[in-house]
């Protein structure tokens, strides 16, 4: 009995692990397709026969298989030997790659806030200013300090909202909102948002498929906030994010970030979060889950797409971010939408989320070519190559270029749409130099805050004064480091 | 032999050669040491005086980091997960740890060296945890409470105390979920704790309760002692020692204690900080914070002082017994 016993049990482990390891298997890389002509690249960007570099790239939303192509495509026309390594925790370890004694020659990633300018001022990473790269008028500012460019911001991503078409079509007209189509205005959301609860109560899974999945522990509803903010007051949004931090110092720019309108902003996120009281006298988000505000960015995508809600928050990389359970489960009913419009007049919203990936070249890089390094910096800046990533990921880069739209997915094709007849909100702040970082608005809190309490019309004033004497109060410890 | 015969044949006395055998083993562990723990930590005593600017010119400050230190320990100034609840869920750790892990795990290793009913199942499954990945358990727990699936949340539905399923009523369950509400997420953690804490030192108590005397037992028993008694008076002073040294390294370990408040909240509450993650996570985000130095070293000397203290305690309450 006790030998049967054992026997099973060393069985039942021997299964689990044989399962792990075959759970583990990694993606299969081995496309060696070239995407684009080669033969004219050694003339444009050189000849580098016999030169190595090592890209280390950020394994996450956009992924890498577009940036193993590029360099298949350059080694191919140029003769370097350009190797790509994916890493899921890039970002985490940054720190440690650019202290130690050799590391990546090139990075593709993000990183926490005014690190890159620190490498920049230490002379760890290579001044960019010869890429003569043509960037957005947006994000010409991302990446520079004292007038040194560090950085070559790449990723271009739009954020928005991403719906259920079917279950749109299946909702009842509610006031503004029309049956079949994804709503336009602020109101006409809010009264989709009561036909869901009150009108359509459909079951999926055994649950009431609630309007809105949305990560609360993430600052995706920063998303929404910062859209409508600067779809309310264009003008007031470009002030507080162009501030300087001489200006940051006093308290003279309160009236930057607690204003009537930055208030209309964060009150029409409230009312979306619909603050109702349960059964047990708590608060929590009518218009989500229960347990909303401890879901990550991932975990709201999955119950979207399990058909829990009607729709997320999320951008233009949530096809990408989400490919594996799409072509699982041979997804079709998911497309994007801008934010809805607050007052009448305005235009349709598209808030760019940063801090973007960006490329940096290291000093520290085991191959020590930063030439090579730049000009495969420079050809993945390039019209074809931004086409080609888009192609890839739905994600624009933050390059100036014509979209080809044919390549496109339909989901990407309408992000890119919606980008050429939107206007776009960048604050950016986290690359920009004069900011740096020091004005990093942290909503996570406020959100959580608002979708608990009572829903008062004073809510949003107040937590916006909140948030400034947190900002007012931090800003003293960043400022020493300025020094 | 003589030994001037001895010294003469290699030039070296006995006494020095053996000197050379034992000092040779210990060089690795002492370079070690010296390099990774004296050399860091004075490096991380200076560096606490000082802070860095962006362009990595260091300037010196006084005791200002500490004072920064201890306002964040107070509670006057909160920043994220760097707050007073690292301090505050960090002790809490130790009562969990010596008054319910650790006297949990005394009775499991009693039970399997009683030999009770299915001891051989409970010695390889009491043991499981122990083996299996923090990551592994932490997904397991947080898949468990999810409101939408998860097997605790069912459970509580079907007997009555999760609420009828819908957002509007969801019985004990509290909003935003045990992990997700600043009222319930530590508590959460401190269930894990003790869910995945009670095995880890149970192969420890296992040797050595093997090693008591079975005589002992049996004229404990001649003499009518229940088994409550046994295990009290006769099993717990035996390998009291055991106690002693579990004992000093679970207190210990709370200083370091990290990983389900990382992989429970994504490290996002700050609820759920401890002095672990706070030090972890400040020096991942910004390694030039020397705040995170000064917090390091004032955590050190208060722990050592802790610590020491209770070894004394410890050894106090009884006097070890020789067998």
């Amino acid at each position: 009995m006790k030998k049967t016993f054992k026997r099973i049990l060393v069985l039942c482990l021997t299964l689990i692990t044989a399962v792990s390891f075959v759970a583990c298997k990694g993606k299969n890389n081995d496309d060696t397709t070239p995407t684009i002509e080669v033969g004219s690249l050694k003339e444009t960007y050189g000849d580098w026969t016999g030169k190595s570099i090592e890209v280390g790239a950020l394994d996450k939303g956009v992924r890498v298989e577009w940036l193993r192509d590029a360099a298949r495509n350059f080694n191919a026309g140029t003769g370097s030997n350009i190797t790509i390594k994916a890493d899921e925790s890039l970002n985490e370890n940054l720190e440690t790659f650019i202290d130690a004694k050799t590391g990546y020659d090139v990075y593709f990633t993000f990183s926490a806030q005014h690190q890159w300018v620190r490498w920049g001022l230490q002379d760890k990473i290579y001044p960019l200013d010869d890429l003569g790269v043509n960037f957005k008028e947006t994000m010409e500012v991302c990446g520079v300090v004292n007038n040194v460019r560090y950085t070559m911001p790449y990723t271009y991503s739009p954020t928005g909202f991403i719906y259920n078409q079917n279950y749109i079509n299946d909702i009842p007209s509610n006031g503004e909102f029309v049956k079949g189509t994804f709503p336009k205005t602020w109101q006409g959301l809010l009264d989709m948002c009561d036909s869901i609860n009150t009108k359509w109560n459909k079951v999926t899974l055994g649950q009431k498929v609630v309007p809105l999945s949305w990560g609360g522990s993430v600052g995706d509803m920063g998303y929404v906030f910062e859209a409508l903010w600067g779809q309310i007051d264009p003008v007031g949004y470009k002030a507080y994010w162009g501030q300087t931090t001489e200006n940051v110092a006093g308290q003279n720019n309160k009236s930057l970030l607690v204003n009537e309108n930055s208030i209309q902003a964060l009150d029409c996120v409230a009312k979306l979060l619909n603050p109702t009281k349960n059964t047990n006298g708590q608060y929590y988000p009518g218009n989500s889950f229960s347990d909303s505000t401890s879901h990550s960015n991932l975990m709201a995508e999955q119950k979207f797409l399990n058909g829990l809600s009607v729709f997320t928050i999320s951008g233009s990389w949530f096809e990408t971010e989400m490919g594996e359970q799409i072509e699982d489960d041979e997804i079709d009913f998911y497309h994007y939408a801008t934010m809805p419009i607050v007052n009448s007049g305005s235009k349709e919203t598209i808030y760019i989320n940063s801090p973007a990936e960006y490329f940096m070249i290291a000093k520290n890089g085991k191959n020590n070519n930063p030439d090579l390094a730049k000009a495969f910096l420079k050809y993945l800046a390039s019209e074809e190559r931004s086409r080609v990533f888009q192609a890839y990921t739905g994600v624009p880069t933050a390059m100036e270029y014509r979209m080809q739209k044919d390549t496109l997915s339909p989901f990407a094709k309408e992000v890119a749409e919606a980008l050429e007849r939107s206007a776009q909100v960048v604050s950016a702040s986290d690359q920009k130099a004069s900011l740096s970082g020091v004005l990093n608005l942290n909503v996570t809190t406020p959100f959580i805050r608002l979708a608990t309490m009572a829903y008062s019309v004073d809510n949003a004033e107040a937590q916006l004064n909140d948030l400034y004497n947190t900002q007012y109060n931090d800003w003293n410890d960043y400022f020493k480091t300025f020094d | 032999m003589s030994k001037q015969e001895t010294k003469a044949r290699s030039g070296l006395s006995v006494k020095a050669k053996r000197r050379i055998f034992v000092y040779g083993f210990l060089a690795w562990p002492i370079l070690h040491f010296l390099i990774f723990w004296v050399g860091m930590n004075i490096g991380t005593m200076i560096d606490s005086f000082y802070i860095y600017s962006n362009s990595g010119v260091r300037s010196f400050v006084g005791w200002e980091n500490y004072a920064e230190a201890f306002k964040i320990i107070l509670g006057q100034k909160d920043r994220g997960i760097m707050n007073h609840y690292a301090l505050l869920n960090s002790l809490s750790l130790i009562p969990l740890a010596l008054f319910i892990n650790m006297p949990l795990t005394l009775i499991f290793a009693y039970g399997i060296y009683k030999k009770v009913a299915g001891h051989a199942f409970f010695r390889i499954t009491l043991f499981l945890p122990s083996v299996i990945s923090t990551v592994v358990l932490c997904l397991v727990f947080r898949l468990a409470l999810d409101n939408s699936s998860g097997i605790i949340v069912m459970i509580l539905r079907a007997i009555g105390l999760g609420g009828d399923g819908s957002q509007f009523d969801t019985g004990i369950i509290p909003v935003g979920g045990f992990l997700g509400n600043d009222s319930t997420v530590w508590g959460t953690i401190l269930v894990f704790s003790v869910w995945t804490g009670v095995n880890g030192n149970l192969i420890y108590f296992s040797s050595a309760m093997a090693r008591m005397p079975q005589g002992i037992f049996e004229s404990a028993e001649i003499d009518g002692a229940s088994q409550l008694r046994q295990f009290v008076s006769v099993c717990i002073p035996l390998i009291w020692p055991t106690i002693t040294t579990i004992s000093v390294t679970l207190v210990a370990a709370v200083f370091s204690w990290m990983m389900p408040s990382l992989l429970l909240t994504d490290g996002t509450s700050e609820r759920a900080s401890t002095i672990g993650l706070m030090i972890t996570v400040g020096v991942k985000n910004d390694s030039k914070n020397t705040v995170i130095n000064a917090m390091g070293v004032l955590v050190a000397v208060f722990g050592s002082a802790l610590i020491l203290s209770f070894r004394y305690l410890m050894s106090k309450i009884t006097e070890e017994v020789e067998y």
